[in-house]
C-alpha cells in the first residue's frame, strides 16, 4: 500500500516540478503513437471496407491470417523490422534504427491487422440494406462507402482506440527499435522499465499512473468525438 | 417501353430463383408483381433496379443493353429507385436522408430544398421534416422512403412491398400517392404486393411470378375440373358439383376424365337481369357477395357452387345493377372458357 501510496505522490511531483525530462518522454510516447495510429487507420480501416466489399478467391484465409496476426508478439514484429533496417538489412542505408521512425513502423504493423479485422467486424454488422439504399438512391462505391462508415462510425472510433491502447502500452517494439535513447526514442513504456531495472520501483509505479491517465485523456477524447457525432445526427 | 427482359435467369449458389423468358414493361404504366413468397418478386425488382447482376440472359432499358460497367451502372440507377419492403434510414434526420440523393446528383442547395419540401408534401410529412428518421413509425417510414425516392425525380420507381406492414389508412395514403405520381409525374412504377385487389386496382398491368417463372397471372376463376362430354354439351365437374357449359370448349385440349385447370375469363361472363333466373346450360345462379371498382368498370364477386368474378363495363352496370346479396343468372359464353395447360 506505501509503495502505491509513495507512487502517487512521486507521480504528482514529478507532474508539478514541470520536469523536462519527463515531459520530453511523454510528448514523444504521444508524437509516435499517434503518428502510428493515424497511419495504421489509414491503412488499416480502407483495408477492412474492401475485404468486406469485394469477393475474391482466398477471402476467408485473408481474414483467418489477419486474426492471426493479431496474437503476434511485440518482440517477434521489433526483430523482423529490425532484420529490415539494422545496418546490413535491406533499408539498413536509411538509417532508421534507433529512431522514433522505427518505432512507428513495427507499431503500424501492429495495430494494422487489428484496425482491419474490427472495421471487417464493424462493417459486416451493418444492415446490407445501407448498401442497397445508398446504391438505388444513385451512390457510387466512394459514397457508398462512406454511408456505411457513418453508420459503423461507432464502432469504428472503437476500433481506433482500442488500437491506440496497443501502441501506448507496448514496450517490445519501442525497445527493438527505439533502443530507449534518452530524449530521443525514450517512452514511457521504456522508461518505466528502465527505472524497473534501476530499483527504481516508485518512479517505475510513477511513470505507470501517468500513462495511464494520459490514456484516460485520449480516450475522453475520444469519447467526446463520439458524443459529437451522436450530436450531429439530427 | 421502359424495360426488355429476354431469357433472364438468376441463380443462387445453383438455386434458380429466377428464369423469365420474355417480359417488355411499358413506359408510363403501373406494373404489379404478384406471386407467392419466395417466387422471386424481390429479385426481379432488384435486377430492375441495377442492384443486382443476372446469372444469364439480358435487361434493356429505355432500349438500350445493360452496360454492367460501374459508372454506366451508377448512371442508370440515377433514372430507377427501389423502395425496399422495409425502408432503412441512415441515421439522421427525415430532410438529411431526402438530401442524400440530391446531394450526389450535385443540385444546388435552394433547388435540393424546394424539392425536398414538396415530396415532404406530396407524403403529408412536412412537419417530420427535422425528425430522426429512426424514430418513425412504420406507416410514416413508407411514405418518408418514398418521399426520398420521389425527391430524386425517377424514370421508374420501384417499390416492394408498399402495402406490407402499414394500416389500411397508411395503405390509402400510399395508394393515392402511387395513383397521384403516375398520373400527374408520368413516373412508371412497378410493385409487388401480396394485396391483390389493391394490386388489381392500381395497376393497369398484372404479373404473375410463381417459382421463379412468370406464370399465368389469371388466379380468379380458375378451378381443378374434370371435362365430361356428354352428347351435344359439355359437363364440367368443379369442386363436387356440375357446372353444364353449352358447346365445345376447346376440343383440343379436353381430355375425358383427366383433371385440368379451367379459365373462365371475367370479362366474357354475361349477366343477365336478375328478375331471370336461369338453369340452362351454361347458366349459372349465384348470389352477389362484393361489388368494387375495378380499373375503369366494376366488378363482382359472387357465390354458387363456385366462387366467379365477372368485370362489367361501368354502362353494363348502370343498366343492370345488382345488389349484394341478391340472386343472379350469369351466362358462360362458349368462348369464356380456356382449358389452361397442366403445369407437369
Amino acid at each position: 500500500m506505501n509503495l502505491l501510496i509513495d507512487s502517487l505522490s512521486s507521480a504528482f511531483q514529478l507532474l508539478l516540478s514541470f520536469d523536462e525530462e519527463l515531459f520530453n518522454i511523454v510528448g514523444v510516447s504521444l508524437k509516435v503513437t499517434c503518428a502510428s495510429t493515424l497511419i495504421g487507420s489509414l491503412c488499416g480501416l480502407p483495408l477492412g471496407f474492401w475485404i468486406v466489399f469485394a469477393s475474391f478467391p482466398g477471402k476467408r484465409l485473408l481474414i483467418t491470417c489477419l486474426n492471426t496476426l493479431l496474437a503476434l508478439p511485440t518482440v517477434v514484429i521489433g526483430l523482423l523490422v529490425y532484420s529490415f533496417i539494422s545496418r546490413r538489412g535491406l533499408f539498413g542505408s536509411m538509417e532508421l534504427l534507433y529512431t522514433q521512425q522505427a518505432i512507428i513502423i513495427g507499431q503500424i504493423i501492429l495495430i494494422t491487422p487489428l484496425l482491419t479485422t474490427l472495421t471487417i467486424a464493424a462493417v459486416s454488422r451493418i444492415d446490407k440494406r445501407y448498401r442497397n439504399t445508398a446504391l438505388t438512391l444513385g451512390a457510387d462505391r466512394i459514397q457508398m462507402a462512406m454511408v456505411i462508415f457513418w453508420e459503423a462510425r461507432f464502432s469504428v472510433i472503437a476500433a481506433i482506440i482500442a488500437a491506440y491502447g496497443r501502441v501506448i502500452a507496448e514496450i517490445g517494439i519501442s525497445m527493438m527499435l527505439g533502443g530507449n535513447a534518452r530524449g530521443f526514442t525514450r517512452t514511457m513504456t521504456t522508461a518505466m522499465a528502465l527505472e524497473y531495472d534501476k530499483g527504481e520501483f516508485t518512479l517505475a509505479v510513477a511513470l505507470g499512473l501517468i500513462l495511464m491517465g494520459v490514456a484516460f485523456s485520449i480516450n475522453m477524447l475520444f469519447h467526446l468525438c463520439q458524443g459529437r457525432l451522436r450530436a450531429d445526427d439530427l | 417501353m421502359i424495360y426488355n427482359i429476354s431469357h433472364l435467369t438468376k441463380k443462387y449458389r445453383k438455386r434458380v430463383v429466377l428464369d423469365i423468358k420474355e417480359l417488355t414493361l411499358k413506359r408510363g404504366r403501373i406494373h404489379a408483381l404478384l406471386g407467392p413468397n419466395g417466387s422471386g418478386k424481390t429479385t426481379l425488382l432488384n435486377l430492375l433496379a441495377f442492384l443486382d447482376t443476372p446469372t444469364s440472359g439480358t435487361i434493356s432499358f429505355l432500349g438500350k443493353n445493360i452496360e454492367r460497367t460501374e459508372s454506366a451502372l451508377v448512371a442508370l440507377r440515377r433514372k430507377v429507385v427501389l423502395v425496399d419492403q422495409y425502408p432503412i434510414f441512415f441515421s439522421r434526420s427525415v430532410y438529411h436522408n431526402l438530401e442524400f440523393g440530391l446531394k450526389i446528383r450535385k443540385i444546388p442547395k435552394p433547388t435540393r430544398k424546394k424539392r425536398i419540401l414538396q415530396a415532404l408534401e406530396l407524403v403529408g410529412m412536412t412537419t417530420f421534416s427535422k425528425s430522426r428518421a429512426h424514430t418513425l413509425s412504420g406507416g410514416e417510414t413508407k411514405r418518408a422512403a418514398l418521399a426520398r425516392a420521389l425527391v430524386l425525380q425517377p424514370e421508374v420507381l420501384l417499390c416492394d412491398e408498399p402495402f406490407a406492414n402499414v394500416d389500411t389508412e397508411n395503405q390509402e395514403h400510399i395508394f393515392k400517392i402511387l395513383q397521384e405520381i403516375n398520373g400527374n409525374q408520368k413516373i412508371s412504377i412497378i410493385f409487388s404486393s401480396h394485396d391483390r385487389p389493391k394490386a388489381e386496382l392500381l395497376a393497369h398491368e398484372t404479373l404473375y411470378l410463381n417459382n421463379g417463372s412468370l406464370a399465368d397471372n389469371r388466379l380468379n376463376n380458375v378451378f381443378p375440373s374434370i371435362p365430361d362430354e356428354i352428347p351435344g354439351q359439355y359437363k364440367i365437374q368443379i369442386a363436387q358439383k356440375y357446372v353444364f357449359l353449352k358447346g365445345p370448349v376447346n376440343p383440343g385440349g379436353l381430355h375425358k376424365q383427366r383433371c385440368c385447370n379451367l379459365y373462365i375469363d371475367p370479362e366474357k361472363i354475361k349477366l343477365l337481369t336478375h328478375n331471370h333466373l336461369s338453369s340452362e346450360p351454361g347458366h349459372i345462379t349465384a348470389t352477389v357477395q362484393e361489388i368494387r371498382k375495378h380499373r375503369k368498370g366494376i366488378k363482382i364477386i359472387a357465390q354458387s357452387e363456385i366462387r366467379l368474378h365477372l368485370h362489367l363495363s361501368s354502362k353494363e352496370y348502370r343498366n343492370n345493377p345488382p345488389l349484394v346479396g341478391q340472386k343472379i343468372s350469369l351466362i358462360i359464353a362458349q368462348d369464356a372458357v380456356t382449358i389452361l395447360p397442366t403445369q407437369n
